[in-house]
């Protein structure tokens, strides 16, 4: 007979909260950590991003005064 | 009718699980909120997607 526990709260009378959030949140966490783990180890951008201020180019030289006759 | 004072498996009662339910639910559409602005920002000032 259809119940007073359908609805998706009724997971929680079926799942214990104890077991249930951990593993929510936890693939949660398990999916952002594989997706930036894939965009680091696949792009070249990410992981010079991440690396932050570390110079990249030589700085300019300087500019010499135009020679003046 | 149900029973407000029947305790499930779980150890919670119909009021609670929908309680709890409602801070999950709260939970994920902030976490999806500020996901959805991460996603713009990654996609505006990174070589991402372009």
């Amino acid at each position: 007979m259809a119940g007073y526990t359908d609805g998706e709260h009724g997971i929680w009378l079926v799942v214990p909260p104890s077991v249930g959030l951990p593993l929510f949140l936890g693939t949660v966490t398990l999916i952002a950590l594989l997706v930036h783990a894939a965009i680091l180890s696949n792009t070249h951008w990410f992981p010079k991003y991440w690396e932050g201020g570390a110079k990249v180019a030589a700085p300019a030289p300087a500019v010499t005064a135009p020679a003046v006759r | 009718m149900p029973d407000p004072n029947k305790v499930y498996p779980t150890g919670l009662t119909l009021a609670e699980a929908e309680e709890l339910h409602g801070h999950v639910i709260y939970g994920t559409r902030v976490f999806g909120a500020i996901a959805v602005v991460a996603h713009i920002l990654a996609y505006l000032y990174s070589p991402w997607l372009h």
